[in-house]
C-alpha cells in the first residue's frame, strides 16, 4: 500500500506563486485502474493488469505537479484518471468538491470547463479538416460561452497569446509544423480558462529547441491564468524545470514524491537515483557516477512480489522480495523503500 | 481548384474513353460476323455481300475503325442493324428508365447503408454490429438474379402484391430497386462501418470528448465529415458499377432500360448499339470518378488543388 498526501505546511513555496496555503484543487485517493490484456473464455480466466495501482496524491491551487516514469509505468492512465477522462476501478479523484469518478452526462461535460488536457499525440489530436481558428473556438461554442462575435475574438486572442500569427488562423493542421500544432493544442485547451491543465508528454515529440519554446509558452500561460498543472513526462530535466512537486512512478505505483528541489537534489529511492544519474550533463569535465539499472522493467502483467523494484534494485535484500514497502513521509518527502532512511 | 488540374483530369477521362471505344470496337468484331447472325441461313451470297457492303463490313478492319472514329467525332454512333434506327437515339430512349432505377436504388442504398454502418461502428463488437455485418455480407454475396427471383416468387407469385415485370407504375420499380439497392447498400454499410471505426479511434475524437462535446455533436461535427472522405471515393466508384450491375436486374424484371437492350443487342451482334451502350457505361464511370476527384479536393483540405496530398509535397 502506498499512499501520498502532500501536506500544505510541508510544501516549499511554489515558484510561480506565493500561495503557501492555497486550497486543495485535486485530491486522488487510492486510485486504481486495471485493463484486460487477455480476454476470458470458457476455458481461460480473463487476465488483467493494474496500470495504476493504489495511487494517492494532492494538487493545490496554482501548483504544478510533475509525474515521471518510464514508458508503460502508468503515467498516462494516471493522467486520464486525474482529468476525469477515465474512471477508476477503485479509489476516487475529487476536483474542487466534484467527485470526478461519479460525474455523468451533463455534469461531466460541464466539468470540462475547468479541466483540460493536452494529449501526447499532437498532430492526431487535431481534426485534420477544420481550420485551426475554428478548432480553438469550438470549446466556447460547445459550452455556449459569450456571443458568437466574442468567441471569435477570444479565439483570435488566444492564438495571438500562443504566438500564432494571423496568416495561420485559416490553416488546417496539416499545413503547420509540429511546434505550431502544439501551440494550437495549447490554445484549444486554455480557451476555456480551465483551473487545471493536464499535460501528457506535451513536448516528447518535438525538437529540443521547440520544446523550450512550448515550455515557455506553458509557463507564461500558467502565470497569466493562474493555472494548476499536472505535467506528465519522462524527461527529468523538463519536469525539474517546470514542476513544484514531483511524483516518480514505477509499475503503476508512486515510489517517491515531494517538492522538486528535494527529490532532485536528494533522491531517496534507488529508482529515482538511477533515473537522475542517467540524465546527461552537458559538461565534459564533470565526471559522474552513473547508476545503471540492469534489465528492463518487469512486465506490468505480472508485477514482482514484495517491492516491485527489487528485480533491478542494487540494494535488494531478502525482505524486499516478500514485503511491499509503503510510501512513508518525512516531511513532504515520501519514499516507498525499506532502505529509505539508511540509503546513502 | 486550379484550371490546369481540371483540364488534366478531363484529358485523362477522354483518353480512357478512347481506350474503351477502341477495345470494344475490336473485340466485338472478333466475336463473329453480325450479318450471319441477322440473316436466315438460306440467303444467297449476293444478299450477304450486299449487307456486308452496306454496313461497311467488307472493308479492312482498320478502315472500319477509322470510319467509325471519324463518324464518332461528328456525333454519329452508327445505326442499329436490327431496326435501322439511329443507335444513339435508340439507346437514349431507353436511358431514362435505367437512370430512374439507378437513382432510386442509390437513394435506397445510401439511406439504409450509411446509418447501418454508423450504428455498427458505434456499437462495435456487440450483437447489433454483428447483425449489421452479417446482413451486409448476405446482401452483397447474394447474386442479383437470385435475390430478384426470390422476390418475384414471394411477392408476385405467392403474395401477388407486386408486378413481376415491366415498368408501368411505381409498384414496378419496388422490386428491381430493392434488388439493386440491397447489394449496393450492403457494401456502403460495410465501408461506412470501417471508415467510422477508423475515425472514431483517432485522437481528435478523444480531444473532442475532452472539450466537452456530446455524443451527437462529436458524431456529426468530427466523425462523419472525416469518415465521409474515404466513403465518397468508394460510393463514387461504385456508382459507375451500378449501371453495369443494372444489366442483370433489368433482365430479371424485364425492366426496359439500357441493360435489357444490351443483352438483346449482344445476342444479335448489333454492333453499333452495343458500342453505344458500353460507351455510356464507361462514361458514367469516368464522370463519377471525375466528380469524386473534384469533391475530394473540396471535402478534404489536406488534398490541395493540384491533387497531391499534403505529405507528398
Amino acid at each position: 500500500m502506498s499512499s501520498l498526501v502532500i501536506e500544505k505546511a510541508e510544501i516549499g513555496t511554489p515558484r510561480h506563486r506565493d500561495a503557501v496555503s492555497s486550497p486543495t484543487l485535486l485530491a486522488a485517493e487510492n486510485l486504481s485502474r486495471s485493463f484486460v490484456y487477455r480476454r476470458g473464455s470458457l476455458l481461460r480466466r480473463e487476465a488483467r493488469f493494474r496500470a495504476v495501482d493504489d495511487v494517492s496524491l494532492t494538487l493545490r491551487e496554482g501548483e504544478t505537479l510533475g509525474i515521471v516514469g518510464e514508458s508503460g509505468c502508468g503515467k498516462s492512465t494516471l493522467g486520464r484518471l486525474l482529468s476525469g477522462l477515465a474512471r477508476p476501478d477503485a479509489g476516487s479523484a475529487t476536483f474542487a468538491d466534484l467527485s470526478l469518478s461519479s460525474l455523468s452526462g451533463q455534469a461531466w461535460r460541464a466539468s470540462r470547463r475547468d479541466i483540460q488536457v493536452i494529449f501526447q499525440d499532437t498532430a492526431g489530436s487535431l481534426d485534420p479538416r477544420l481550420p485551426i481558428e475554428e478548432q480553438v473556438r469550438e470549446p466556447l461554442d460547445l459550452h455556449a460561452i459569450g456571443t458568437p462575435e466574442s468567441r471569435v475574438q477570444a479565439a483570435q486572442e488566444m492564438l495571438d497569446a500562443v504566438r500564432l500569427g494571423r496568416h495561420m488562423w485559416g490553416s488546417v493542421p496539416g499545413e503547420l509544423s509540429g511546434g505550431q500544432q502544439q501551440r494550437v493544442v495549447i490554445a484549444r485547451a486554455l480557451i476555456l480558462k480551465p483551473r487545471l491543465l493536464v499535460c501528457d508528454e506535451p513536448v516528447a515529440a518535438l525538437d529540443v529547441s521547440i520544446q523550450a519554446q512550448i515550455i515557455s509558452i506553458l509557463q507564461d500561460m500558467r502565470s497569466r491564468l493562474g493555472l494548476s498543472m499536472i505535467f506528465i513526462s519522462h524527461d527529468l530535466g523538463i519536469v525539474r524545470h517546470i514542476a513544484d512537486h514531483v511524483a516518480i512512478m514505477y509499475l503503476g505505483q508512486i515510489v517517491e514524491s515531494g517538492p522538486s528541489e528535494t527529490v532532485f537534489s536528494d533522491p531517496a529511492h534507488p529508482y529515482t537515483r538511477a533515473l537522475i544519474s542517467a540524465v546527461p550533463v552537458p559538461d565534459p569535465k564533470r565526471r559522474r557516477q552513473r547508476r545503471l539499472l540492469s534489465g528492463d522493467p518487469p512486465s506490468p502483467h505480472t508485477p514482482p512480489p514484495g517491492c516491485r523494484f527489487h528485480t533491478r534494485c542494487p540494494l535488494k535484500v531478502e525482505r524486499c522480495t516478500s514485503e511491499e514497502p509503503r510510501l512513508t513521509l518525512q516531511g513532504a518527502h515520501g519514499v516507498a523503500c525499506h532502505f529509505a532512511e539508511v540509503a546513502p | 481548384m486550379r484550371p490546369t488540374y481540371l483540364l488534366w483530369k478531363t484529358l485523362r477521362a477522354i483518353l480512357t474513353m478512347w481506350l474503351v471505344v477502341t477495345f470494344v470496337f475490336f473485340v466485338l468484331r472478333l466475336t463473329g460476323d453480325p450479318v450471319a447472325q441477322l440473316l436466315p441461313d438460306d440467303v444467297d451470297q449476293n444478299t450477304i455481300d450486299f449487307y456486308r457492303h452496306l454496313w461497311g463490313l467488307d472493308q479492312p478492319i482498320l478502315v472500319q475503325y477509322w470510319r467509325y472514329m471519324v463518324a464518332l467525332t461528328q456525333g454519329d454512333f452508327g445505326i442499329s442493324f436490327r431496326d435501322n434506327q439511329d443507335a444513339l437515339q435508340l439507346v437514349l430512349s431507353r436511358l431514362p428508365k435505367t437512370a430512374l432505377l439507378g437513382f432510386v436504388s442509390l437513394v435506397f442504398a445510401l439511406v439504409f447503408g450509411i446509418p447501418l454502418g454508423v450504428i455498427a461502428a458505434l456499437k462495435k463488437d456487440t450483437a447489433v454490429d454483428r447483425f449489421v455485418v452479417g446482413f451486409a455480407v448476405f446482401g452483397f454475396s447474394l447474386p442479383n438474379f437470385f435475390l430478384g427471383i426470390l422476390l418475384i416468387l414471394a411477392f408476385s407469385l405467392h403474395l401477388r402484391i407486386l408486378p413481376s415485370s415491366g415498368s408501368d407504375s411505381w409498384q414496378h420499380l419496388i422490386m428491381p430497386a430493392f434488388t439493386l439497392g440491397t447489394a449496393f447498400g450492403a457494401q456502403i454499410a460495410r465501408y461506412t462501418r470501417s471508415a467510422m471505426i477508423d475515425v472514431l479511434n483517432k485522437p481528435y475524437m478523444r480531444t473532442a470528448e475532452s472539450k466537452g462535446a456530446g455524443d451527437l455533436l462529436r458524431l456529426y461535427r468530427h466523425a462523419l465529415p472525416n469518415a465521409a472522405i474515404p466513403l465518397i471515393t468508394i460510393i463514387g466508384l461504385k456508382m459507375g458499377e451500378l449501371i453495369g450491375s443494372a444489366v442483370i436486374t433489368e433482365n430479371v424484371f424485364a425492366w426496359p432500360g439500357i441493360g435489357r437492350l444490351l443483352t438483346f443487342s449482344v445476342a444479335a451482334r448489333d454492333l453499333a448499339v452495343v458500342q453505344c451502350i458500353l460507351m455510356i457505361i464507361a462514361l458514367t464511370m469516368v464522370v463519377s470518378n471525375l466528380v469524386v476527384d473534384i469533391l475530394y479536393g473540396w471535402l478534404d483540405p489536406r488534398i490541395r488543388a493540384d491533387g497531391t496530398p499534403e505529405a507528398a509535397r
